[in-house]
């Protein structure tokens, strides 16, 4: 009885205590900012004289969001083929679809994003599996059967229909790997696939596995069909690249902090 | 008696249990959410007044001024350049931070603007707030535009300081300031403060230019 008594008293008390320093972190939390930034309300540029204080990012902790670092021990590699894939897409593949995005109306464009979106079930499926995203799974395999049975997997009705779950995006091997510790390793631009990681890239390989189309037949219908499908789909992103590369001081630095923060998100999620 | 006791500490235990996540409540929980659907229902009827998109020049200008008031009132352009600038701010001399911040701002307004004003915006979907960390905060939306058709996913990352003030903004994904202070970083190993603060001036007016032809 007196243990019985002790041990609550034990878990009660410190609970408690956990909840009373969780409050007074909480109180501290709202107000970390010292007078050196005060001016940045005051008048958004600083008065002539002003000299702004050092620390600012460990102060308010702002360097912890420092995403999109990577290591990049191939970087004259990486370079090249940047340069080289950037050539591709502006003389070739930019004006192509732009081309094809002006000829093949809107609908038939979906269509195949849809098809191919659908033919990759496998891919996003055993991979959900294998990141414990059980209820994802189950969306992502009534939205395969769905799409399937009533269109064929051209029209993707049930994409957008809401699931017992947020399916947020498109789970791969890589983000798989992700999720299973596995960092980025280093940073790799392939050719004309652009921009990877050592963990992506042994992801890119495990997914092509799983995809159906890997499996056609000859070896050139196989790859037309999935340089068909990366065309397609880039000619609903044109405008999003050309808008990056003309912002950016440094397009190489830009694309490569973009990928990886876009990856970090993408596994996030 | 003893049963009393025990049941009598519980009791109390409990009550401070209570007492004490009701404390742990950030004060400014739901604020930050309430800025930015402010900041759209606000920017939405200026993108949408059909008194702007008449063609001319002079209303294009117009319109772009009224947004500028409620972008700069929002974001803390200071606190934005201080970020992608990152430990080389401390070298800047105060009149070089003063240019950097005009220049990059400039340099923002430049290369975003037009696609703000073109791309004809719907509406603005759920907005949802989480805490990062330390008293910042981020909001996420949904733009809803109509060319090219689709939803953008934008979130805002905010800290409260007596007004609430944007420190970065993430675009699917990509976050601003993440992004240019990894290029910013690049351009910084090799210049000096001075070159490197002409390098965003000249940027700036390459895309104004760019625009206005």
């Amino acid at each position: 009885m007196n243990f019985l008594r002790a041990l609550i008293l034990f878990v009660l008390g410190s609970a408690t205590l956990l909840q009373v320093v969780a409050c007074n972190s909480a109180d501290d939390q709202v107000t970390p900012f010292s007078d050196d930034i005060m001016f940045a309300e005051a008048d958004q540029i600083p008065p002539q004289g002003t000299t702004i204080d050092a620390g600012f990012d460990s102060e308010f902790g702002f360097a912890e969001e420092d995403e999109g670092i990577v290591d990049d021990p191939l970087e004259p590699w990486n370079r090249f083929w940047f340069e080289v894939n950037d050539a591709a897409y502006s003389y070739a593949l930019n004006p192509l679809a732009k081309g094809y995005r002006y000829v093949v109306p809107d609908e038939l464009r979906r269509g195949v994003r849809n098809f191919f979106h659908n033919l990759l079930f496998p891919v996003r499926f055993v991979n959900c599996i294998l990141q414990g995203k059980f209820l994802a799974a189950g969306v992502e395999f009534s939205r395969f059967v769905g799409n399937t049975m009533y269109g064929f997997g051209f029209l993707g009705h049930f994409n957008d229909a809401k699931g017992i779950v947020e399916v947020t995006d498109d789970e791969d091997f890589g983000q798989t790997l992700a999720v299973w510790g596995f960092g980025n390793g280093f940073y790799v631009v392939w050719p004309l696939l652009g921009p990877s990681t050592l963990r992506d890239t042994i992801g890119m390989l495990g997914d092509s596995a799983l995809s159906p189309v890997t499996y056609v037949s000859p070896w050139y219908a196989s790859t037309a069909a999935s340089a068909y499908a990366r065309f397609n789909t880039l000619s609903f992103h044109i405008d999003e690249y050309d808008a990056l590369k003309s912002a950016a001081f440094e397009p190489y630095s830009a694309f490569r902090n973009a990928y990886i923060q876009l990856r970090n998100e993408q596994i996030r999620e | 008696m003893q049963i009393h006791t025990l049941r009598f500490l519980v009791v109390i235990s409990f009550a401070v249990f209570a007492l004490a996540s009701l404390g742990a409540v950030p004060a400014h929980a739901g604020g930050a959410a309430d800025r930015i659907q402010n900041f759209s229902d606000n920017m939405l009827p200026i993108l949408q007044d059909p008194a702007y998109s008449d063609g001319s020049q002079e209303s294009y200008t117009a319109q772009r001024a009224q947004l500028l008031t409620l972008i700069d009132d929002l974001f803390d352009w200071l606190t934005i350049s201080q970020l992608t600038v990152s430990r080389a701010w401390n070298d800047f001399s105060p009149d070089q931070q003063r240019e950097f911040v005009e220049a990059f701002r400039y340099l923002l307004e430049a290369t975003y603007m037009d696609r703000i004003q073109q791309s004809g915006t719907q509406r603005v979907e759920a907005i949802d707030e989480t805490e990062i960390s330390n008293g910042k905060f981020e909001v996420t939306t949904l733009v809803v535009v109509a060319s090219p058709d689709r939803e953008l996913p934008i979130t805002y990352r905010l800290y409260h300081h007596g007004v609430w003030k944007v420190y970065d903004v993430v675009v699917e994904g990509v976050s601003l300031v993440g992004n240019y202070r990894s290029q910013f970083q690049e351009l910084l190993d090799s210049h000096t403060p001075e070159e490197f603060i002409d390098i965003v001036q000249q940027k700036a007016e390459e895309m104004k230019s760019a625009q206005n032809q």
